[in-house]
């Protein structure tokens, strides 16, 4: 993807084919590259404009030359064909994608469902005496509107500085969106959002910004894939706006900069210094917690089932492995390299029980069936005993050894515990 | 009369006051449908206050409303005797101050408007959007003493402006603007940077010497109750210790972080908080997790805002020095917010909402002025579409508050409360002893409330409020106890009425027992259980 944007912004024109052959490859790595491609390929074609100013200001190259970029129009052209060819060789994969996007949640089914709920729900409020007369509803209550809202409200939601930059501490609010703050990523520092903003607002001030559209192309075409996705792809759509709003944060600090350059006021100076410092204790801190506490940034599953191949590693003994909280014989046969040949056509079967040699794939409940001696179990807390809002918490039954507990930050299945227990029947 | 012009705009100004009336006061007492706890403590303090001059506990005229251990500022139940003198003790005369306020604020905001823009478009548009915006609509259909420290504030900043600090319409702005901190703890935070902020930013010369000396002494004079009070009463400064941010710092320091990166990050978390009040995903769509300042449906703001709130606020960084008091009532207005561990806290930020509002017209009317410019005619048909679909937004908002928020989110506001006091009001004369089952609802308030419990009354059975433990653990009075029922102990008492949950009185113990007698079952107008009563003979 920078390697289709960086050429449009840079002064030689040969370097621009590199960035259009880039935005021919952009499509195939996925659906954000897809979107993306089209949109800013499109509007370039649209435009038909060169943006030298940006690349001027960026580069700081200030080269007197003026030059005003043609877009070689046939190989946008080419780009589209390429596109339709990669839509038209992934129908399904584009049909399935669709059906859990944003967009389906505007289907006219589904629309005029929650037109009649909002309809109903007005008639019990009021004792179910009273309905408002049938052209005020209509005007009120009907599909065009509600998809106005949905898409409206959907778009607005991007622009949210809580996702953005600390979703851990917000978790309070960000869980109003359905979000959770793991696997769902911060993508900046909340010092980047003024910033950002300083930026958007000195790109729109100047008049004589020639490569304004580039510019503007590049961050709608950003902001595109945000009517397709859903908010829980916002780590996917934020990280194309990265794109756009980093040139908008060069730009701030290039204006800054020159302000305490001319203006050479001490407190300037202090300022910013004690915000260097600030902002150099923010990344520090955030590097740190990425990678010493990491189980905080990701959701726990991957971690256990990391954890469950490294015991299957080293067992010798018939094993059972729970799958209840997510693929575990995909993810073992990763970790463990299993043979492919014998791998996929075990696991592609419909029966719930995979086995693999000695290793027994399933959800299992050990209150209501009997444990073979000789086996070991791999399962959770609540499949060992009764879970329940303390499940990790309850006691290790008589006969049980427990031989590892491996520690997940959050529970994978409700009421299961956070937990895994790796345990045998006593002797 | 004055000149054509003014006769349309006071006019214009006319229906959109009205409108706004409609919103705040139409089913007042339905909707939200039931009064929360802090509702019925504010109203049944006015109440006592009304009939004996002392407050719920028995404390004669005072600053602070001790209530569940909160205390309360006492302001809006002032204001609130003379609703419950004229109408008696209801859901509606709790509510109108708040109401009121909330319509005040609609001509505060035109006639602020009008001072900081020479356009008569703005301070128009500004008032029209303050009158139908869901956060105004709300905050004025709830007893929120935040609502009533907006308006007092919004008038004390009005007058403060408008008099240059130099006549006595200074004086005015200023008594009004401390007024404010005595209606809401949030407002206390903003006074004192307020007034310095409008005097230094204050365009035609500050005050004479004479002038600042009154203002000085009138300021002192006016803060120095609320100061003793603050000070005298331990309690006061325990309330602000549970709301300030200094929670989140006792949270780093026990993560076991040096003093120092843990006041770094105590200044980030307050930075976050800051911040969460400009973004647009909280303003425009989710709003906040405090349920009873949520508003379903809805965000702060109407959705198609947003637009308009991004090139009001461009408009703002650009004339930054020329709107100089607007800048720096938006920068301050988060600060009573920002320093408790609460998120994106609408009630402490009302002000700054309402400055949005004046961003906002702003944008609508630059945007106005540039299409029209730039693609004629075709404005007026964009305009169109756009009033046409606000038409529709501010409908839905009147519809989601009078029907959909009454029924959906019932639990939020204590529904039943009502219902099953009038039920104990009916059946408690045959008892000696009424026992309410009750965890977490503050049922006392309610009972006192609704069965306008006499307060002198009240006041002897529990005794002076000096002798009263603190945190208050018995809410007893009467006959009425407030525990957990206990069948197999409560079963054997005697003319005793117990009023709980089926868990607590379930019905085959009730059925095997001759001496209990099943009074009755409440339920909602939908056939849902609320409680039930059972007699002990």
């Amino acid at each position: 993807m920078l390697l289709a944007i960086i050429p449009f912004f840079l002064p030689d024109e040969r370097l621009k084919f590199l960035g259009l052959f880039s935005l021919v490859l952009l499509p195939f790595t996925g659906w954000t590259g897809l979107i993306f491609a089209t949109t800013f390929g499109g509007l370039l074609f649209l435009t038909k404009q060169g943006f030298p100013y940006i690349a001027k200001q960026l580069s700081f190259t200030y080269t007197k030359s003026s030059f005003a970029y043609q877009t070689p129009h046939k190989l946008i052209f080419g780009v589209f064909l390429l596109l339709v060819l990669n839509l038209y060789l992934n129908k399904e994969y584009v049909v399935s994608t669709l059906n859990s996007s944003f967009l389906s949640s505007l289907s006219p089914g589904l629309l005029g469902a929650q037109v009649d709920e909002r309809q109903r729900i007005d008639f019990l409020a009021t004792g179910q005496t009273f309905t408002l007369l049938p052209v005020i509803r209509k005007i009120l209550y009907n599909k065009p509107t509600f998809a106005f809202n949905k898409t409206a409200a959907h778009t607005i939601e991007t622009f949210d500085f809580e996702q953005f930059a600390y979703p851990w501490p917000s978790y309070e609010l960000i869980k109003l969106s359905g979000l959770s703050p793991k696997g769902n990523f911060q993508l900046g520092f909340f010092w980047q959002i003024p910033l950002t903003i300083f930026g958007i607002y000195l790109f729109l001030r100047n008049k004589n910004l020639k490569t304004k559209k580039l510019l503007i192309v590049l961050t709608t075409a950003a902001l595109a894939p945000v009517l397709v996705f859903s908010k829980r792809e916002f780590a996917q759509i934020g990280f194309l706006l990265l794109t756009a709003l980093v040139l908008f944060q060069i730009l701030a600090i290039y204006k800054l900069i020159r302000i305490i350059q001319e203006q050479k006021k001490w407190f300037l100076f202090t300022a910013s210094a004690i915000l260097a410092v600030f902002i150099i204790f923010d990344i520090t801190d955030y590097h740190y917690t990425f990678f010493y506490k990491w189980l905080k940034h990701q959701p726990s599953h991957s971690f256990l089932s990391r954890e469950i191949a490294t015991v299957l590693a080293e067992t010798k003994t018939d094993a059972v492995v729970t799958t209840r909280f997510g693929p575990t014989p995909l993810m073992s046969a990763f970790y463990l390299t299993w043979d492919p040949a014998v791998f996929w056509p075990e696991y592609l079967n419909k029966n719930e029980t995979k086995t693999f040699n000695n290793i027994t794939f399933r959800p299992f409940n050990l209150q209501e069936e009997k444990m073979p001696p000789d086996t070991l179990y791999v399962g959770l807390v609540g499949e060992f005993v009764e879970g329940g809002r303390n499940a990790d918490h309850k006691p290790i039954p008589e006969n049980l050894n427990v031989v590892k507990i491996i520690e997940g930050d959050e529970e994978t299945v409700f009421e299961y515990g956070r937990f895994l227990w790796v345990a045998q029947l006593k002797e | 009369m004055g000149s054509p012009i003014k006769r349309i705009e006071l006019f214009i100004l006319a229906i959109i006051i009205l409108l706004g009336t409609l919103l705040r006061f139409i089913w007042l007492d339905k909707s939200p449908p039931s009064l929360n706890w802090d509702e019925a403590a504010l109203g049944y303090n006015a109440y006592s206050l009304a009939k004996t001059g002392q407050d719920e506990f028995g404390v004669s005229y005072p600053f602070y409303l001790r209530s569940f251990d909160d205390y309360k500022p006492a302001l809006y139940s002032y204001l609130t005797v003379p609703f419950i003198k004229i109408f008696g003790i209801s859901e509606n005369s709790v509510r109108a101050p708040s109401a009121i306020s909330g319509v005040s604020v609609v001509v505060l905001i035109f006639l602020l408007a009008k001072t900081l823009f020479p356009s008569t478009a703005i301070p128009l548009i500004s008032a029209f959007l303050v009158s139908v915006e869901p956060w105004a609509v709300h905050f004025s259909r709830v007893a929120f003493e935040a609502n009533l420290g907006l308006a007092l504030f919004l008038a004390g900043v009005y007058f403060l402006v408008k008099s240059h600090l130099k006549t006595k319409l200074a004086l005015l702005g200023l008594t009004l603007t401390i007024l404010s901190a005595y209606a809401y703890h949030a407002g206390r935070l903003l006074v004192i940077p307020a007034l310095v902020g409008v005097w230094v930013l204050n365009k035609k010369g500050g005050p004479s010497r004479k002038m600042l000396i009154i203002l000085i002494i009138t300021a002192l004079v006016l803060l120095s109750p609320l100061l003793y009070a603050s000070i005298n009463n331990q309690e006061t400064l325990s309330r602000l210790n549970s709301t300030s941010i200094l929670k989140v710092w006792q949270g780093l320091i026990g993560e076991g972080s040096s003093f120092i990166i843990s006041a770094l990050k105590l200044i980030r978390e307050i930075i976050y908080r800051y911040l969460s009040y400009f973004s647009p995903a909280n303003l425009f769509v989710r709003g906040t997790p405090e349920p009873t300042q949520h508003i379903p449906l809805f965000g702060m703001f109407y959705l198609v805002e947003f637009i308009f709130w991004i090139i009001g606020i461009f408009l703002l960084i650009k004339n930054f020095k020329r709107q100089s008091l607007l800048s720096f009532l938006v920068i301050l207005s988060p600060l009573p917010a920002i320093i408790t561990w609460n998120w994106f806290y609408p009630a402490r930020v009302l002000p700054l909402f309402s400055f949005f509002s004046i961003i906002i017209a702003w944008g609508i009317y630059q945007s106005y002025v540039i299409l029209k410019k730039k693609i004629g005619h075709q404005t007026i048909f964009l305009a169109g579409c756009f009033i046409t679909y606000l038409a529709i937004q501010i409908a839905n908002l009147a519809t989601s508050l009078l029907f959909y928020l009454p029924y959906k989110e019932r639990g939020i506001w204590q529904y039943g409360m009502k219902q099953i006091v009038s039920a104990i009001a009916e059946y408690q004369g045959e008892y000696n002893r009424v026992v309410f089952e009750t965890r977490t609802a503050q049922p006392h308030i309610f009972l006192l409330f609704y069965s306008g419990y006499l307060p002198e009354q009240y006041h002897q059975e529990i005794g002076p409020e000096k002798n009263i433990e603190r945190p208050r653990k018995s809410l007893n009075f009467g006959k009425f106890e407030f525990r957990d029922v206990y069948w197999p102990k409560d079963q054997y008492v005697t003319s005793t009425l117990l009023i709980g949950p089926t868990s607590s009185l379930p019905s085959e113990k009730i059925q095997t027992n001759p001496r209990v007698i099943l009074v009755k079952d409440i339920t909602d107008s939908e056939g849902n259980f609320l409680a039930r009563l059972v007699g002990l003979n």
